[in-house]
């Protein structure tokens, strides 16, 4: 497979730097560009395999770039945001952006969101089988054990599981998560957070400090296990 | 206007009260002396005129009493014309008796007509005074309203004041406590709220009950008048505090911005650094190099915001000395040049026009500010050009940084001195917008002027005034 090219859209150059330099040192072909209107035609020109936007840029601001993006294509678009009010990313998610990271940002966490979402977007690849400590969890199999006891989910636990392994690293809105498990008759969000608590408390080693099923407060969850 | 005018000219009541005793003592006079006056001239030719036109010739008092006093002059003319009839005119004369049955008839006719006359014109007459007095009132109402409506806006206490000397009051005036004791003091209310109180301070007779009542509606009118002047300023107080928090508001979040960007620049940089396992030297002094371009963005950006906070909370003091401005516009072009080395800049300062009354560091700042300003606006242009130039006008100096960049927008000369507006075509990360908020903070503070303008053919004049020194 060859290098996933990366489109980096800030208006501050010392950010695109630093962005471009640590992609490209992790195999990645970057090209950049400092306006709205500049990524927008970035995008239809060269087809990149993620976009990396920040919110804030002159011309064509960050979330009507959004927009103008999802109109054509459905790259993965990781945001980038000073603005760390909740609304901006809840907004960013429903103009169609996957995941959103809150500068300042370290590398690390960059690209460990670059990755899943490239990961998303490429065809799946192994059964998605996960561990951590005791638990060993397969989703095609449908089993989920922890030490040598097998661990029982309801039907709707499970759709719950099924849906946020799918996608390990990439953030699932509560909306889009309501989609996935319940369909068209969604309940609201309190009973996702009921759900989801009950299925930490199967599967996490401490539900208090869950390692699995990750909670972006007020936006929604992400698996937070790598597929083994 | 002629009533209040006429209670200018009788300063003592401004509402000329009707029937005063002086009147109602020439009624008396009129009714007395008038019918036997009457009598007097009548009685030679007494043998040739007829009764009748002999009791015409009485009802002339009696009208002319009771017109002039109402109805109680004009029956006492009555009684005394009744009896000078009988006794001047109906046979036997120098007596009151009666001749003949017709002549004590004719008595009894003149005397109840004349009573029925005069009882009749003074309820016309009263009528017709209450009528007058009725409009008298209204009318000055009404030219107290027009006063109040029409020359509010020089204010409150300047209508009050023309009213009072109208009213013949040496002043009038609001007052907060509520001395409600002196009958010239009226309470001024609007609905449940005391607003003041409107007294009325002269050497003035106790006020007529009509007085009274004009002074109580204009009192009332001024509540209100007053009532809506502090709702007003209420208003107003609410608008500069939503203003003032929204612009607060505004400058927090871009200064969290401006702050956080380079922040997050270097934090990315130097924890992908810690995230290789090989560190490539180039690579090193890659991010050595932009970690010190975004220090330098904060220090210079902490700075400004330093100035700003100072210019606003009105910590800035300027120093006020003779300033040499070649002196400074050396360095100051000389700093830009190094940033922006295609932008060619020109200087013109007239000889009279070289030296100004400021702050030395204040005004290196303010030059400094706007030629980075102009140098940001020409760097995509065609032509790079900024010209400074210097003139004196009077005891002026002017000093103006002209560009050919994109220009301003239409509204831009009133906002572009406001904190983080930055325009769009100059909008970059090195500008945070407040090299124009701080040079105007610095140049009023220096007793100065700055503005904006369109440079002639296209292109942005920034301009500020200084007073200039010999």
């Amino acid at each position: 497979m060859s290098d996933p090219v990366v489109l980096v859209v800030d208006d501050d150059p010392q950010i695109l730097r630093a962005v471009e330099r640590a992609l490209t040192a992790r195999d990645m072909v970057v090209r950049t560009a400092t306006d709205g209107r500049a990524a927008v035609g970035e995008v239809a020109d060269d087809e990149p395999d993620l976009v990396v936007l920040d919110l804030n840029l002159p011309h064509m601001d960050g979330l009507t770039a959004c927009r103008e993006i999802r109109r054509s294509s459905r790259v993965p678009i990781l945001v980038l945001s000073v603005r760390d009010a909740e609304q901006d990313k809840v907004a960013a998610l429903d103009l169609g952006a996957d995941d959103y990271l809150s500068k300042p940002f370290g590398a690390a966490e960059l690209l460990a969101r670059v990755r899943a979402l490239l990961r998303r977007a490429a065809p799946p690849t192994g059964g998605g089988r996960f561990s951590l400590e005791g638990l060993r969890i397969d989703i095609d199999a449908r089993s989920v054990r922890r030490g040598s006891q097998t661990v029982h989910l309801t039907p709707t636990e499970w759709r719950l599981l099924e849906a946020l392994a799918a996608t390990p690293g990439v953030l699932r809105t509560h909306a889009s998560l309501l989609e996935s498990v319940w369909g068209v008759d969604a309940p609201d969000v309190e009973a996702l957070r009921v759900f989801v608590s009950q299925v930490r408390r199967k599967i996490e080693p401490d539900p208090r400090q869950p390692r699995v099923i990750g909670t972006d407060p007020g936006v929604g969850y992400r698996w937070l296990i790598e597929p083994a | 206007m002629s009533r209040v005018e006429r209670a200018t000219a009788m300063p003592s009541s401004f509402l000329r009260p009707h029937a005063s005793t002086w009147e109602l003592r020439i009624a008396y006079v009129v009714a007395i002396l008038g019918s036997l006056a009457i009598a007097a001239a009548l009685l030679p030719f007494r043998e040739g005129l007829s009764h009748t036109l002999v009791a015409f010739l009485f009802l002339v008092p009696v009208v002319a009493a009771s017109w002039l006093g109402g109805a109680v002059p004009g029956i006492a003319a009555a009684v005394v014309s009744s009896a000078a009839f009988n006794v001047g005119f109906l046979p036997p004369y120098g007596t009151f008796s009666f001749e003949r049955t017709e002549y004590l008839v004719a008595f009894l006719a003149f005397l109840t007509m004349s009573v029925v006359i005069s009882w009749l014109v003074g309820v016309a007459r009263d009528r017709a005074i209450a009528a007058e007095d009725r409009e008298a009132e209204v009318r000055l109402l009404f030219d107290l309203s027009h006063v109040l409506v029409t020359e509010r806006a020089e204010g409150v206490t300047a209508v009050l004041a023309r009213v009072a000397e109208r009213l013949g009051f040496v002043m009038a005036s609001v007052r907060d406590s509520a001395e409600e004791g002196s009958e010239m003091a009226f309470p001024l209310r609007v609905g449940d709220v005391l607003v003041g109180t409107l007294v009325f301070v002269g050497d003035h007779p106790p006020l007529s009950a009509a007085e009274t009542r004009v002074l109580r509606t204009f009192a009332d009118e001024v509540a209100l008048v007053l009532q809506q002047e502090r709702l007003e300023h209420d208003l107003r107080d609410a608008e500069l505090y939503r203003r003032t928090d929204s612009m607060r508001q505004t400058l927090l979040a871009t200064a969290s911005h401006e702050l956080k960007s380079p922040v997050a620049a270097i934090t990315a940089s130097v924890t992908d650094l810690l995230a290789r396992d090989e560190l490539d030297p180039t690579v090193v002094r890659d991010v050595l190099e932009d970690v010190r371009t975004s220090t330098g963005r904060l220090e210079q950006l902490i700075v400004n915001l330093l100035d700003l906070s100072r210019i606003e909370s009105g910590a800035l003091v300027a120093r006020d000395e003779v300033v040499d401005l070649d002196d400074l516009l050396g360095p100051a072009i000389d700093g830009v040049r190094e940033r922006w080395p295609d932008v060619e800049i020109s200087v013109e300062l007239a000889d009279d026009a070289a030296r100004v009354r400021g702050d030395a560091v204040l005004i290196e700042r303010v030059l400094t500010n706007l030629l980075e300003n102009a140098a940001r606006a020409v760097r995509a242009s065609a032509n790079r050009g900024i010209r400074v130039h210097g003139t004196r006008a009077e005891g002026d100096v002017t000093i103006s940084v002209v560009d050919h960049g994109p220009g301003l927008q239409f509204g831009d000369q009133r906002v572009v001195f406001t904190p983080f507006y930055r325009l769009e075509e100059r909008s970059t990360p090195l500008g945070a917008g407040l090299g124009l908020a701080i040079s105007k903070g610095f140049v009023t503070a220096m007793g100065g002027e700055i503005w904006a303008t369109d440079t002639p053919g296209g292109g942005a004049t920034f301009g500020f005034r200084l007073q200039g020194a010999s």
